[in-house]
């Protein structure tokens, strides 16, 4: 199966990944022309800041089983191919999914003001392309694994969690060329003062 | 935004915040907050957009591209972003500049109204400086001769910067050697944007070291003349007493904020506000009378010559509107935030604009001209007054009482207050009782809770026995922290306490706006020359701790050419290239004689200052 990992330690905040994403969802799926697009393309995905310099892409997991799924009672998200998919033709709008989803991303479609989120791609996946947001990460933080074996997803992900809990602790990552290193410990530096004059 | 705490250590300040947020207008905490995350690429310094090849960006983990599509590396790019901020910063002062000298020459030609030569003694002495002759020749005379002598300091015919050669013999000689003598003032700046056009200079020093001479065209060019010549036309600044934060506004009066950085307009309407017609018209709309204050560095310019209060600084504009008590903000350029307007709508508050240079959609245009001043100003004054009826008087909260002051410490007025020479001062250096001195100057900046940066460190130096020259934003904020009187001594350590209460004088001087930072660069020759030495053997270093503004680029980069070891707040956008952060932080020393250091945390950048003090008493014996 096609996994989507994100590495933490990677994403730089540069909202290259949101910007593709919206231009994939566009009708022209061009950048110069979908802007002007009515209704304006939405993105579904998101570059959330954390304390200091460290940046995360919030997406769609693509969980399984998934709290979305189970809990749609008008059974509008069903799994296909790897992916849960919205059905906006059967969303009632009850909102039912957006209240359970644990990563928060499912959002209102602006226009049809039904349930909204990530589809992979799937129409790229299709004709065996990468996700728009994965092909427009310059810094390769959003990657695609194709894998049967999960242990090596797991490998990933715990790798992910390692990240994570390092970052909140304020110790060292791996991986990380020391400008970025500096550029990292100077936000937590100013987290920690402002955190002083609160 | 939730947590509103901790944006600002102004309690004044913070009461405002909260009505803002009560009031559902937005301002510049909630801007920033919505800007998160910023780019990584832009902080660090590896985007380019300087051609249509682009725009490119190099990763900084190494994986992507380690080239631009013209084949720049980072270092390349890094280095022409940064020449480029150090150029619209040395644009903006000398640009400031031009606007001073351009008045001069009309006010000598007699063509401007309500303008005259008011420090007579400098004009001469200007004119002495440039090798203009003074016998018979009257005031106007003189001053349209220096006017078209420091017109040539823009081009390129004279090749060299008068007042470059005010720096001593040393350090004069150093530019020369490394090649960053400043040659033209516009020159330098248009050669900038010439080497970082697409396939011109590559190397990261040479681009670099053009961009120090760029910073030395502004620092002993454009933003020195603007300093001298408005001390020409409006009076060397004296000490004087005023006020200080947003309660200088008042609930009984209409309030005339003057916010930007020219005081050639701002000067005009201090005028205009104490015309009796005027006043009278402010009575009959029911106001007591007419309250002209100051905000940024229009604000410092008036506050030296004529002790008009200040309300704040950057981070305060949006405020001062929100008290709901400014019938007009009249604004000329630089640092005057977009959103003025906006936040007026919510208010009667009339922001105007006044230079054909700055214009704002949505504010009312008011073109400022120097032969018609005084008219203008008048207009401007009267739009105020007619508008103080459509004050909301339940939406006016003055949020506090204003706190005291003394400003309007130049170059001229610190050596009278030392008895006429240097030399008290350095005997105190070299006694110890004073270690140094250090300029605290620069910005506000959301990223650092306002002013925290320049008042914890400004304290921790004078604690630790070192003078403190402040301008700009920063003197703002040392002002409101109540450390520019001489009883603020008292936080001092005992040799400077002992000092500044001999001399009558706060630990901590006000030297002026940001274009004022000139007058440290003279107050710095001077000692250097008093001791035959070069600035950069001097026991004295520099910080902008909440720095934003591609001014203070050009500042910083002009401070340690002259050979100040300078401490940022913030952290320029360099870090995507080693070699130049490494040149910045390390190299440059070696070639300079000074170096920038980055840290947020003003205690620690106290002592990064301290101890670089100590290093240079070390070097020159003393103890």
């Amino acid at each position: 199966m096609r996994v989507k990992i994100v590495l933490l330690d990677r994403c730089i905040g540069c909202k290259s990944c949101e910007i593709a994403c919206a231009v994939e969802h566009s009708q022209t799926k061009q950048l110069f022309s979908s802007i002007f697009e009515q209704p304006r393309p939405q993105k579904r995905i998101e570059v959330a800041p954390s304390p200091g310099l460290t940046t995360f892409p919030v997406t769609c997991r693509q969980c399984d089983p998934a709290p979305c799924v189970d809990v749609c009672p008008a059974g509008a998200i069903s799994r296909e191919a790897d992916v849960n998919l919205i059905d906006p033709d059967r969303c009632r709008r009850c909102w039912m999914c957006l209240i359970v989803c644990p990563f928060s991303i499912i959002q209102v479609d602006r226009s049809s003001s039904k349930a909204l989120k990530c589809d992979d791609c799937i129409e790229r996946k299709r004709e065996g392309r990468e996700p728009a947001c994965v092909e427009a990460c310059p810094t390769k933080a959003l990657r695609i694994e194709e894998t049967e074996d999960m242990t090596l997803f797991k490998i990933e992900r715990m790798k992910v969690a390692d990240t994570v809990r390092k970052v909140s602790r304020g110790e060292p990552v791996e991986r990380v060329p020391v400008s970025i290193k500096i550029w990292r410990d100077f936000g937590e530096e100013i987290t920690k003062l402002k955190e002083e004059v609160r | 935004m939730n947590n509103r705490k901790g944006l600002t250590i102004d309690k004044l300040t913070e009461q405002l915040i909260e009505k803002a947020q009560r009031e559902g207008i937005e301002i510049v905490w909630d801007r920033f907050e919505a800007q998160q995350p910023q780019c990584g690429f832009g902080q660090l310094g590896v985007c380019c957009r300087n051609c249509n090849m682009g725009p490119c960006r190099i990763d900084p983990f190494g994986d992507g591209p380690k080239k631009g599509v013209c084949g720049a590396t980072a270092d390349t790019i890094v280095a022409r972003n940064l020449a480029r901020m150090i150029a619209a910063g040395a644009a903006a002062h000398s640009d400031h500049g031009r606007d001073i000298v351009e008045t001069l020459h009309l006010t000598a030609l007699g063509e401007t109204q309500g303008y005259e030569i008011t420090d007579e003694a400098k004009l001469k002495r200007l004119c002495e400086e440039y090798g203009i002759g003074t016998e018979g020749k009257d005031k106007q005379k003189l001053a349209e001769e220096l006017a078209l002598e420091i017109m040539k300091e823009y081009g390129m015919i004279k090749g060299e910067l008068q007042f470059a050669q005010r720096a001593p013999e040393k350090r004069k000689d150093l530019w020369g050697k490394i090649g960053v003598l400043p040659r033209g003032v516009d020159r330098e700046i248009v050669e900038v944007m010439h080497r970082t056009n697409i396939g011109v200079d590559t190397d990261y020093v040479n681009i670099l070291l053009h961009g120090v001479r760029t910073a030395l065209s502004d620092g002993w060019g454009g933003s020195m003349i603007a300093t001298e010549l408005s001390d020409v036309l409006f009076g060397t600044p004296k000490p004087v007493e005023s006020t200080v934060n947003l309660g200088v506004l008042r609930e009984d009066m209409v309030n005339i904020v003057l916010h930007g950085h020219n005081p050639i307009l701002a000067e005009m309407i201090v005028k205009a506000a104490s015309d009796s017609k005027l006043i009278e018209l402010a009575k009959q709309n029911g106001a007591k009378g007419i309250n002209v204050v100051g905000m940024c560095c229009t604000g410092n310019e008036v506050l030296m010559r004529k002790g008009i209060p200040v309300a704040g600084n950057f981070l305060n504009q949006e405020l001062a509107i929100i008290t709901g008590a400014v019938e007009a903000m009249v604004v000329d350029y630089q640092c005057i935030m977009p959103s003025l307007p906006d936040v007026a709508k919510c208010y009667h508050t009339k922001v105007i604009s006044t230079s054909p240079k700055a214009k704002f959609p949505g504010a009312e245009h008011i073109e400022f001209d120097a032969r018609r001043a005084v008219d203008i100003a008048k207009r401007i004054v009267r739009i105020a007054v007619e508008n103080f009826p459509n004050r909301n008087k339940e939406r006016v909260m003055i949020p506090g009482k204003p706190v005291k002051l003394v400003a309007g410490f130049s170059v001229e007025a610190i050596l009278k207050a030392l008895g006429g020479t240097p030399k008290p001062l350095i005997d105190a250096i070299k006694d110890g009782k004073i270690r140094g001195a250090a300029g605290v100057v620069g910005c506000n900046n959301p990223k650092i809770p306002q002013d925290y940066g320049h008042v914890e460190l400004v304290k921790e130096l004078i604690k630790n026995n070192v003078l403190v020259v402040v301008t700009g934003c920063g003197a703002i904020a040392t002002a409101k922290a109540g450390l520019l009187l001489p009883e603020a001594a008292e936080l001092a350590g005992d040799g400077l306490k002992e000092i500044a209460k001999a001399l009558g004088i706060p630990p901590v001087l006000h030297m002026g706006s940001c274009v004022d930072n000139t007058r440290i660069l003279v107050l710095l020759a001077e000692l250097a020359k008093a001791l035959n030495v070069d600035i950069s053997d001097l026991p004295v270093a520099g910080a902008a701790p909440e720095w934003m503004s591609e001014k203070a680029v050009s500042i910083g980069t002009y401070v340690i050419s002259s050979g100040v070891f300078t401490v940022l707040g913030t952290m320029p956008p360099v870090l995507g290239s080693l070699a130049v952060t490494n040149l910045l932080t390390r190299d440059l020393e070696g070639v300079i004689g000074a170096n920038f250091a980055v840290e947020p945390d003003p205690v620690k950048a106290a002592g990064l200052m301290v101890d670089y003090i100590e290093s240079k008493r070390k070097a020159l014996g003393l103890t």
